[in-house]
């Protein structure tokens, strides 16, 4: 079994306190710690207390941190989440890759073939910069580097919502072009998941005339910026933050849906950059979501996933931050069931984009997602 | 909520001194804590909505505004169709899988004379009256429905204004994006106009074939017509120049023979260029040797090049293969008429005939004839017309040297037909060659002998005594034909008509009897008809040789004269060789 103790902190003095108080009483050897922070603390100093002592990191800047356990129910955007674990040290490996001059399918090749190498089974949980990185090219290098590899969550790091600085860490460093990454030994290790958007397509279909990767430049011949603010009259002004709760929802050619939330804008190419690619050619609507019903649809999910996997030592949520704006207070009622139903904490942050495993044990990149995942020591 | 604001109300209406305040403040400080919420879920709750609602709001009118957008492209294209379809200048249909009507245009209503509603949802039995229910239409249309096959031009006559009227249809199948038909479209013509012209065109062809048969048969009647007085011309000079004559007499007859040869030999020109004109040239293929027909040729022209003072050679490649198969008659008719040509064109100098082998392949051997002279040439300009038929140079060749101007362009059909061409090099004033190739085969395997035209005959010794029966009304020819068969040795017995061979041949005995094809009374058809009939009641007897002598030198005579029960046929004039050469082989069987 997986050992953990989760505490939550406003600001860096509360860190530094109850850190120490709870590394005094720790009941458990530790060795990797789970880390999701506001991007506006000292995240130099953070991770040195970590590395004083000698406990691992896998963090990343967000739009929002949970934490919820047996006597926590935290939603913040200002503060610090942390669950220290005593994951055995044989059943996984932490690095940290940055980017350099690689695009984004060649960066995660590069970390697929580091995968390909450590297990025979690997599990990757992953963080990743989320304003630097094509989330959708990412999740592709990786499944192309590592071959066989068939689970993988994570999630990329945000800025609540200022769309400027994102970053992810281990204990030895921070990138803002980069990704975290955790391979678990699946042998010793269960590594399962959900993921579950509900979002809904609204309006009429488009084409996508001109793109490149994640900078989609035109619409039905139109500037893409001009087409969006046009067609949800919206200011330029409230982009991107409004982009994320309203993506344009691609109809892929395999009748699989695929939500792409907007991340940034170039107001002189009338561009819009979303989180992933949007290919030229692809047919698109807008979305939203359908309501407070989405979490109704979300706790049905869970449910389902229990029956399947009742067992669970601790579990780590990837929610888009979208799904924060939409639901307001509703959000805490889809997370608090996990911890409740498992009697386990659940830690996690809002993304700028989630990555997760779908029914098919293929993985894909996502926004306005629910990604739930559930490590279990065998 | 309201409940709960309920409950407080309740609770500070109902307060009362003496009450325990610090439990009811504990419970109102608790339900306010849960108004509180309640209130910010709701106020969050409303905010989203009013966002979601001005977006969703946003998007369906900008969707409903490119749906009428949309919806009026759509139309104008419709419109662009529906004047297309009907600016069509032909019946044009649409039909469902039940072959009911589901689209016409304007043409077709107007054709049928009906309109739009009436004609949708129906077949064709109900919308064009009087339709033939019996005709196979219907089948082609269930066939374009189950095979996906296109059906063109199916022509049917309807009633059209209470008129019969001929229509072309065009039938094809309707298939949708997935690859399934769901239909057929069909374009009909109204083609009566067009089928009345067919009409009046095979007419004029008929007139025309009529013409070209009257052609013909007016060239055979011509050459009967003018071979007999010119066989009786030729003949009677050569029976007069065997007499006592002075040297200006036996001169005199001489250029009236030779002018009668001319002559012959311009009708036979005339009817072979007829004859391939109306492709009704057959080629007679056996074996020959092509030394034996330049030995013809040069004892023909030897002795007229002589008399000009010419060198006349000819010469023949060793690689030639002995034996050939083809029509040696044509061959030596083409080879004549060049070689003629030459003579007859050069003054001084030599004409020269080389005979060239080509090429050889496993079955064929193709032959390259060149005759070469130092005559007047011909001008470059003036080549390309020199195988036209009535074609010579200039009017003023004609006078100086005569012939028809059909002999080049019979010698190139001929060519052409053997699978060879024609063709001519020349200088002006300084001399032509004229050259031709024809395709001829390789010896037949069973080589008996090659035939040869004249020569083995003249060995053929006669035997003497024999009773020939001549049918012929002619007089003169009478007197040709017995003056020549009496040289021979044979006794003659002339009939002046049919009916009365008929009866000689009844009174006397014969051993052959030559028979004229066109004479009074009873014609020579008829009267070998009868001899047969009369021979079959006398059985015992052997069925005598009946030769026919005819001026109707036109194919189909040899069939119909055979036919007569006739055992062979003699082109009049005949030539002496001819006549023994016929005889002997019948002679021979005996």
């Amino acid at each position: 079994m997986i050992n953990s103790v989760s505490f939550a902190a406003r600001d860096y003095v509360d860190f530094e306190e109850k850190f120490k108080s709870n590394l005094a009483n720790l009941p458990f050897k530790p060795t990797i710690a789970f880390v999701f922070l506001s991007i506006d603390l000292p995240i130099d100093e953070i991770i040195q207390k970590f590395k004083e002592n000698n406990i691992q990191v896998i963090g990343a800047s967000s739009c929002g941190e949970l934490l919820f356990d047996n006597s926590l129910e935290v939603i913040s955007d200002s503060g610090i989440v942390i669950t220290i674990t005593d994951i055995k040290k044989q059943y996984y490996y932490q690095n940290m890759f940055k980017r350099e001059e690689l695009n984004s399918y060649d960066f995660g090749k590069h970390i697929g073939q580091f995968v390909k190498k450590k297990f025979q089974n690997p599990s990757v949980i992953i963080t990743a910069s989320g304003l630097t990185l094509d989330g959708q090219e990412l999740v592709e290098g990786i499944v192309s580097g590592a071959g066989q590899i068939t689970t993988m969550f994570g999630g990329l790091a945000g800025d609540n919502a200022k769309f400027e600085r994102t970053v992810t860490f281990n204990e030895n460093g921070i990138t803002e072009s980069g990704a975290n990454v955790l391979v678990i030994d699946s042998d010793n290790i269960s590594v399962v998941g959900l993921a579950t958007s509900g979002w809904v397509g609204l309006g009429a279909e488009l084409e996508v005339t001109k793109s490149t990767s994640n900078i989609v430049y035109e619409i039905g011949g139109l500037p893409a910026l001009e087409v969006y603010t046009n067609y949800l009259s919206v200011n330029v002004d409230d982009l991107p933050a409004i982009g994320i709760e309203y993506p344009l929802m691609i109809l892929r050619e395999d009748n699989v849906e695929a939500l792409r939330a907007v991340l940034g804008i170039d107001k002189d190419k009338g561009a819009l950059i979303f989180a992933g690619s949007v290919p030229e050619g692809s047919i698109v609507t807008f979305s939203s979501s359908p309501g407070f019903d989405v979490v109704d649809n979300t706790i049905s999910e869970v449910e389902k996933f229990y029956k399947l996997y009742p067992k669970g030592d601790l579990f780590l949520l990837f929610s888009c931050m979208a799904r924060h704006l939409a639901l307001g207070p509703m959000i805490a009622d889809e997370i608090s069931l996990a911890s409740k139903k498992w009697n386990a904490p659940v830690i996690g942050f809002f993304t700028y984009g989630e990555i997760g495993s779908n029914e098919n044990k293929t993985c894909d990149f996502y926004n306005q997602t629910y990604s739930l995942v559930q490590l279990t020591e065998k | 909520m309201n409940k709960l604001i309920d409950e407080i109300l309740s609770l500070v209406r109902d307060l009362k001194d003496g009450d325990n305040i610090e439990q009811t403040r504990t419970r109102l400080i608790n339900d306010l804590e849960h108004l509180k919420k309640d209130i910010y879920i709701n106020d969050f709750k409303f905010k989203k909505a009013l966002k979601d609602k001005n977006v969703a709001f946003s998007l369906l009118n900008r969707t409903s505004d490119d749906l009428k957008l949309a919806l009026n492209e759509v139309k104008v294209r419709v419109d662009q169709l529906n004047i297309l379809l009907n600016t069509i200048p032909a019946l044009v249909f649409f039909k469902d899988l039940n072959l009911k009507y589901q689209m016409v245009n304007k043409a077709y209503v107007e054709f049928v004379n009906s309109n739009q509603t009436d004609i949708i949802g129906k077949s064709v039995d109900e919308v064009i009256r009087n339709y033939d229910k019996k005709r196979d239409y219907n089948l082609l249309e269930k066939k374009v429905i189950e095979t996906g096959e296109k059906v063109y031009n199916i022509v049917e006559t309807v009633i059209h204004n209470y008129q019969p009227a001929i229509i072309s249809t065009n039938l094809a199948p309707v298939i949708n994006k997935d690859g399934n038909i769901i239909g057929l479209i069909g374009v009909s013509q109204d083609v009566t106009q067009q089928k009345l012209y067919e009409v009046e065109l095979e007419k004029a062809k008929e007139l025309a074939e009529q013409g070209m048969k009257a052609k013909s048969l007016f060239l055979a009647n011509m050459s009967h017509e003018i071979r007999t007085p010119l066989n009786g011309i030729i003949g009677m000079s050569q029976i007069i120049m065997q007499t006592d004559l002075t040297e200006k007499q036996n001169e005199y007859f001489r250029t009236i023979i030779n002018s009668g040869d001319s002559l012959i030999s311009l009708i036979n020109d005339i009817l072979d260029f007829s004859k391939i004109e109306a492709g009704k040239i057959e080629f007679d293929n056996k074996n020959f040797q092509i030394g034996d027909i330049l030995y013809d040729i040069s004892n023909i022209l030897s002795i007229r090049a002589e008399d000009k003072g010419l060198e006349f050679s000819y010469t023949i490649d060793e690689k030639i293969p002995g034996i050939l198969n083809g029509d040696r008659y044509r061959i030596k008719q083409i080879i004549l008429n060049l070689a003629n040509n030459a003579v007859k064109f050069t003054e001084k100098g030599r004409v020269n005939i080389k005979v060239i082998l080509h090429k050889e392949e496993s079955d064929n051997v193709v032959l390259k004839i060149l005759v070469e002279d130092t005559g007047i040439g011909i001008s470059e300009e003036k080549i390309p017309k020199l195988f036209l038929s009535f074609s010579q140079i200039d009017a003023s060749t004609t006078k100086t040297y005569g012939g028809t101007g059909l002999g080049l362009a019979i010698s190139k059909k001929l060519s052409q037909m053997m699978n060879g061409d024609i063709g001519v090099e020349s200088k002006l004033d300084e001399g032509s060659t004229f050259w031709f190739t024809i395709k001829v085969k390789h010896a037949e395997k069973v080589v008996d002998k090659v035939e040869n035209e004249d020569n083995s005959i003249e060995k053929f010794e006669i035997r003497e005594g024999l009773k020939v029966l001549l049918a012929e009304d002619n007089v003169v020819n009478q007197k040709i034909a017995s003056f020549n068969l009496k040289k021979l040795g044979y006794s003659i017995v002339i009939a002046e008509n049919g009916e009365m061979a008929v009866q000689k041949f009844q009174q006397e005995k014969f051993d052959l009897i030559l028979m004229d094809i066109q004479m009074p009374v009873m014609n020579g058809f008829d009267a070998s008809i009868k001899i047969r009939e009369i021979e079959k009641e006398n059985p015992e007897s052997d069925p005598i040789p009946i030769i026919a002598l005819t001026a109707n030198a036109m194919k189909g005579d040899m069939e119909k004269c055979i036919s007569a029960g006739m055992d062979s046929y003699l082109s009049k004039p005949f030539k002496t060789n001819e006549l023994l050469s016929t005889l002997k082989s019948f002679i021979s069987k005996k």
